[in-house]
C-alpha cells in the first residue's frame, strides 16, 4: 500500500487544467525574476511540486496565476540562496520590486503565447527569420551579427527593438480582446 | 538625478538578458531599475517575451523536465518523439494525462493507489521520495511517498531521494530503498545524480556495490545478474558485492566516459565497450542494446587491462548541438556544431551518432573501431580538418565537402594547443565529413588516427550513421 505524505484528495481536473495553461506565464515570471532563462527550468519544476502539494488550499474564486506566483517567488529566492547570491541581475529589494509590479499586471495565461504567435505572424520575413534564428536554432546574438556582417551592437538594439514590438503587439491584442468580450 | 540615457539602458538590459553583462553594467542596470519604474516595465516586457520565445520555440526544457524525461509517448509498436517546437503541447497534454491517470486511480481506488501486475509496489514504511517526473507510473508529480520497495513493469519515473540524489528509471525495473544513502537494484536500468549533497551513496546489485563520490553515473542489472556500470560525470568505486567497500575490495575506479560489466558468477569486471544515451540527456536506455535502427554494436581492438573507455550511441541524435563525446569539463560539453553563419547539414541531422574517446597523448592504444550495421545505411566519418586524413579514410571514404565543428574545446591539451579562439573566445575544431555507403548489413572498421607511438595533436573523429 503506499502512503502519501501530503494530500491524499489530489488535484483535480480543472486544477490541472489551470497549471497546465499557466506554464508559459509561470515560466516568463520566473524568468523574470531570475534574471535569465539559466535555472529557470528547475525553478518551475520546483514550483510545479509545491503547486500540486498545495492544490487543496487553492480558492477557485481566486485568480490562479496570482496565487501560483507566489509560489515561483519563494523558489526563486530558494534558488538565489543555493547559487550563493553570485550574480545576481537583481537585489533583493529590486527582486521584490518587479515581483509586486508582474503580480500586479499578470492576469492572461496561455491567451498570451496565443497573442505571441499572432504578434510573430505579423513580422516581416526578415524579422521572423531573425527570431527563428535566435530563438528557433539557439544562435547567438553575435554570431547572427557576424553572419550578416552587421555590427553587434546594432544587431543587440534590433532585437531590442524585436521584443519590445512584440510585447506592445501582445498588449493590444489581449486589450483588444478584453474589450470585445466586454 | 543622474540622466539615464535610453540607448544605455537598451544596451545594459540586453547584456543582462543574454547573459553578457560585466559586474560594473550589471550595477548600472541596477540603478536604472531602482530609479525608473518606466525601466523596470521595459525589462519585464524584454524579459517575458524573452522567456515566451524561448518557451514558444521548445528551447526551454521545462516541458521535458517538467513532467517527462523526455518527451515520448510509447505505444506498443513504436515510439512517437515530439519536435522541440511541439514539446509545450505535449507537455501539456502528458501534465493533463499523468494526473488524470493518478485521479482516475485514486477515485477508483478509494483514495489508495491501485496495485496490480503492472502497477509499483510500495510498502508504508521507507525511504522518503518526491517524485519530479512521472510517465505510466501511477505516482504524481508533486507527490511525496516513502518507498522500501518498487517494481515498474513499464513506464518511467524521476524522483529525488531524501539524501538528495536523484534518480531516473525505466520499467521493467525492480528496486530496493534501504536507507536514503543506499538503494538495491534487482534488475532493470538507473541513472542516478548524487549531486553535491549525497556523495558517498551506495547502489547495491547482485554482482557489485557501487560507491559514488560525487557524480553521475547509470547501472543496469541483467536477468543474469550481471551489473553494467557507465560513469556519466565523476567518479565511482566498484566492489564486490556483499563485501565491505574497503581498498582490499576495491575492484576499480571509474571515470567519466568509463564503462564496465560486473558478472555475478565469477566476481570480474570487464570493459563494456558501448552504450546508448536518451538523447542530450545521459540518460541510459539499455546498456547492451543500444536502441538503434541501424547499429548494433561499437568495439574495438584495445586490450589494455584497466581500460574502461566507451563509444556512445544516441539514435537519431545528429543535430546542431549533439554530444560528441561524454568528456567534459565543469559544465562544458563537447558537441557538434555547424560552422558559423551557416546551418547545420541537412545530411546529417537525424543520423546516429557515435560518441568517440580521446586518445590521451601517446599511452592510449590506438583503436580500430568496428561497427555492426544492421542495414544499408551511410557511415559519416567527422575528421579532423587539420589532420592528413589517413589511407583507410581516403580509400574507404569520400570527402562530401560538408564542414562541422566541435567544440568548445578547453584550452590545456594537446588537440588545442595550435588552436585559434573564434570571436567568443571559444575553440573549436573544424571537421570534414566524409561518406562511406554500406549496401548491406555488415560490420565495417574504421581504421586508427596515426601510427602507434606517433604524435597526434588532433581531435578524435566522430561518427554518425544514418540509414540508406
Amino acid at each position: 500500500m503506499d502512503r502519501t505524505a501530503t494530500n491524499t484528495s489530489g488535484p483535480t481536473p480543472e486544477f490541472v487544467q489551470l497549471l497546465t495553461s499557466s506554464q508559459s506565464a509561470l515560466y516568463a515570471f520566473i524568468v523574470s525574476l531570475l534574471g535569465g532563462v539559466n535555472d529557470a527550468n528547475d525553478v518551475l519544476q520546483e514550483t510545479n511540486m509545491k503547486l500540486c502539494r498545495k492544490c487543496s488550499e487553492y480558492d477557485p474564486q481566486q485568480p490562479f496565476l496570482r496565487w501560483a506566483y507566489s509560489f515561483a517567488r519563494f523558489e526563486v529566492l530558494a534558488c538565489r540562496k543555493s547559487r550563493q547570491r553570485s550574480r545576481l541581475v537583481l537585489d533583493d529589494g529590486l527582486l521584490a520590486t518587479v515581483a509586486a509590479e508582474l503580480e500586479d499586471s499578470s492576469e492572461e495565461t496561455d491567451r498570451q503565447m496565443k497573442m505571441l504567435e499572432s504578434c510573430i505572424g505579423q513580422l516581416n520575413a526578415r524579422q521572423r527569420e531573425l527570431i527563428a534564428a535566435r530563438y528557433g536554432r539557439g544562435e547567438a546574438v553575435q554570431d547572427i551579427a557576424r553572419r550578416l556582417s552587421r555590427p553587434e551592437n546594432a544587431m543587440a538594439a534590433l532585437f531590442y527593438r524585436l521584443r519590445k514590438l512584440l510585447a506592445d503587439c501582445v498588449q493590444l491584442l489581449l486589450a483588444k480582446e478584453k474589450e470585445a468580450g466586454a | 538625478m543622474k540622466h539615464h540615457d535610453p540607448k544605455d539602458f537598451e544596451h545594459l538590459c540586453h547584456a543582462v538578458l543574454e547573459g553578457t553583462v560585466t559586474e560594473s553594467e550589471l550595477g548600472q542596470f541596477q540603478e536604472h531599475l531602482r530609479r525608473s519604474a518606466a525601466a523596470r516595465n521595459a525589462y519585464a516586457k524584454q524579459m517575458q517575451i524573452h522567456a515566451l520565445l524561448t518557451w514558444q520555440q521548445g528551447r526551454a526544457a521545462v516541458p521535458s523536465s517538467v513532467v517527462l524525461p523526455s518527451i515520448e509517448f510509447q505505444s506498443s509498436s513504436k515510439v512517437i518523439s515530439f519536435p522541440f517546437g511541439k514539446a509545450a503541447l505535449a507537455a501539456a497534454a502528458v501534465l493533463i494525462a499523468t494526473f488524470a491517470f493518478w485521479l482516475v486511480s485514486d477515485r477508483n481506488q478509494g483514495g489508495a493507489v491501485a496495485v496490480n501486475q503492472d502497477a509499483p509496489v510500495a510498502a508504508p514504511k521507507g525511504v522518503m521520495v518526491d517524485i519530479l517526473a512521472s510517465s505510466g507510473a501511477p505516482y504524481q508529480v508533486g507527490q511525496r511517498v516513502a518507498l522500501d520497495r518498487l517494481e515498474m513493469s513499464t513506464g518511467s519515473l524521476r524522483f529525488r531521494v531524501s539524501s538528495g540524489a536523484v534518480v531516473d528509471l525505466d520499467g521493467p525495473v525492480s528496486l530496493e530503498f534501504v536507507d536514503p544513502m543506499r538503494l538495491r537494484l534487482l534488475l532493470g536500468n538507473v541513472t542516478i545524480d548524487v549531486g553535491s549533497e549525497a556523495k558517498g551513496f551506495v547502489l547495491d546489485t547482485a554482482s557489485a556495490l557501487l560507491l559514488d563520490i560525487g557524480t553521475r553515473f547509470g547501472a543496469s542489472v541483467g536477468e543474469d545478474g550481471s551489473t553494467d556500470i557507465v560513469v556519466l560525470d565523476g567518479e565511482v568505486e566498484v566492489y564486490r558485492a556483499g563485501e565491505p567497500p574497503t581498498q582490499e575490495n576495491r575492484l576499480a575506479s571509474l571515470y567519466e566516459g568509463e564503462a564496465a560489466r560486473m558478472t555475478s558468477r565469477e566476481a570480474k569486471i570487464q570493459r563494456l565497450q558501448a552504450l546508448a544515451l536518451k538523447g542530450d540527456r545521459l540518460a541510459i536506455r539499455g546498456l547492451n542494446a543500444p536502441d538503434s535502427a541501424v547499429i548494433t554494436g561499437v568495439t574495438d581492438n584495445i586490450t589494455k587491462a584497466n581500460f574502461y573507455r566507451c563509444y556512445t550511441i544516441t539514435p537519431g541524435g545528429m543535430g546542431e548541438g549533439a554530444l560528441a563525446s561524454l568528456a567534459h569539463r565543469w559544465h562544458r560539453k563537447l558537441c557538434w556544431r555547424a560552422l558559423p553563419g551557416q546551418l547545420f547539414p541537412r545530411e546529417l541531422e537525424g543520423a546516429d551518432v557515435i560518441g568517440t574517446f580521446q586518445r590521451r597523448a601517446n599511452r592510449q592504444p590506438l583503436a580500430d573501431i568496428n561497427l555492426e550495421l544492421s542495414r544499408p545505411c551511410a557511415v559519416y566519418v567527422l575528421f579532423d580538418s587539420r589532420a592528413t586524413p589517413p589511407e583507410w579514410l581516403r580509400h574507404g571514404f569520400r570527402d562530401t565537402g560538408l564542414r562541422l565543428r566541435s567544440g568548445p574545446w578547453w584550452p590545456d591539451l594537446v588537440e588545442t594547443k595550435k588552436l585559434k579562439p573564434d570571436a567568443n573566445g571559444e575553440l573549436y575544431v573544424v571537421h570534414s565529413v566524409w561518406r562511406k555507403d554500406v549496401p548491406v548489413a555488415a560490420t565495417v572498421t574504421l581504421g586508427a588516427l596515426a601510427i602507434k607511438s606517433e604524435k597526434y595533436p588532433y581531435a578524435m573523429y566522430g561518427i554518425a550513421v544514418k540509414p540508406l
